[in-house]
């Protein structure tokens, strides 16, 4: 069973290889924005790194923002039964003020929908998404 | 095939920016159109408000999102705008924001509509520019209208906003929707149906509108109207992503010409 951590890793380094995104991404650097898990899921910490999405363990205390949230909405979100710009209803901000958030968190956008695209479009993601919701579903 | 005159008459139309994995674009700025470009609209051009609106003739372009923000006036309208975005080649974003002249206090003509490849969301509203207890006449002569349109579309609307400032600025026939919560094509038709239902209802009020008669009245409404217009330019949670997509100066540009 993959962690948060190896399912964004898998998802963001075929992101960071998608023409389309890197294109989406060149100017984007310097945002960071930890997701500390509700339900049992050790936190993740995103960086977007001179164009690149940059995925590591824990709460990066350098980041701008941090969101509470459960990982079943992010795999919600990426196996498109949630929609991308309602998972703020779901969300707690508990570093940095929701302008910050909305700043920092569109730079997400390129790696959100990458992770929806490649939900379709490689098995391998999208089992390691679907056991995952199952497990944190107590399914 | 209907006709229509969007790309003709204002230069672009629903799917000029592909939206990847969006199952059937409907050509909703198209349909809107057909209903505005009978408001004898012209393009707002020139100074509005300490902007240059000039630049919104053209499209708006950039890494991450792509789209057009036209903003229109005419005699009885002091601006319209009609609004589509692609943003990261897969989400479409669209509204019709329209505000009286200050001679009239017909109601704020709001829609707002998101859709992606899976669940979207929209919203419609006519918003009041005066209080409706206080001024009863006001509802039944502006928003009463919007009874049997809301009625029907009882079973789908809901919830409403989390913004409690946005709250606060609605109607009584504020309708809230998502896209495919119903999980059908048919659905999502249908669905689509209601803002253009209120779209039409206030093309209508704004041919039959008068001129205000009372001062009074005037000033309440024209000072309810910038408190709002400055709302939706300073608390819209989409500031930050035009900001962020398009550069300060053009970011607010396009905030002003949504707000």
């Amino acid at each position: 069973m993959a962690s948060m951590l190896e399912i964004m890793q898998y998802g963001a380094e075929l992101v960071n290889k998608d023409e389309e995104f890197i294109a989406q991404m060149a100017e984007l650097d310097g945002d960071s924005i930890f997701w500390r898990f509700e339900d049992d899921q050790p936190a993740v910490t995103t960086k977007l790194v001179k164009g690149q999405n940059v995925v590591e363990g824990g709460e990066d205390p350098g980041a701008q923002v941090g969101m509470k949230l459960k990982a079943k909405v992010l795999l919600d979100v990426i196996d498109n039964s949630l929609e991308a710009k309602m998972m703020y209803t779901y969300t707690e901000l508990v570093k940095g003020d929701i302008e910050l958030a909305r700043h920092h968190v569109f730079a997400l956008t390129p790696l959100i929908f990458g992770y929806q695209d490649y939900y379709e479009s490689d098995e391998q993601f999208k089992q390691m998404v679907d056991e995952k919701k199952k497990q944190v579903a107590g399914g | 095939m209907k006709e229509y005159h969007l790309e003709k008459e204002v230069g672009f139309k629903c799917d000029t920016w592909p939206a990847k994995g969006v199952p059937d674009i409907r050509p909703f700025p198209e349909e809107c159109w057909e209903i505005l470009r009978t408001l004898d609209l012209k393009p707002l051009r020139g100074e509005y408000r300490g902007f240059n609106m000039d630049p919104l003739l053209e499209n708006v372009d950039s890494p991450m999102a792509k789209g057009a923000v036209r903003v229109f006036e005419s005699e009885k309208i002091e601006k319209i705008c009609l609004w589509w975005q692609v943003l990261s080649g897969r989400s479409i974003s669209g509204a019709v924001i329209g505000f009286p002249r200050d001679d009239y206090d017909f109601p704020v003509m709001l829609i707002d509509w998101d859709e992606g490849r899976g669940p979207g969301h929209g919203m419609v509203d006519h918003m009041p520019l005066c209080d409706i207890v206080l001024n009863e006449d006001y509802r039944i002569k502006y928003l009463d209208k919007l009874d049997g349109i809301y009625r029907d579309y009882y079973d789908i609307i809901g919830p409403p906003s989390l913004h409690v400032w946005f709250r606060t600025l609605t109607g009584p026939y504020y309708s809230f929707f998502r896209t495919k919560s119903g999980g059908t094509d048919e659905y999502r038709q249908r669905i689509l149906n209601l803002p253009l239902k209120y779209l039409k209802e206030w093309a209508d009020t704004v041919k039959e509108a008068k001129p205000i008669e009372d001062p009074a009245h005037r000033e309440y409404c024209i000072k309810r109207k910038k408190v709002l217009q400055d709302w939706l330019y300073v608390r819209d949670p989409v500031a930050s992503v035009m900001l962020r997509c398009y550069g300060k100066e053009l970011g607010s540009l396009v905030m002003k010409g949504l707000s």
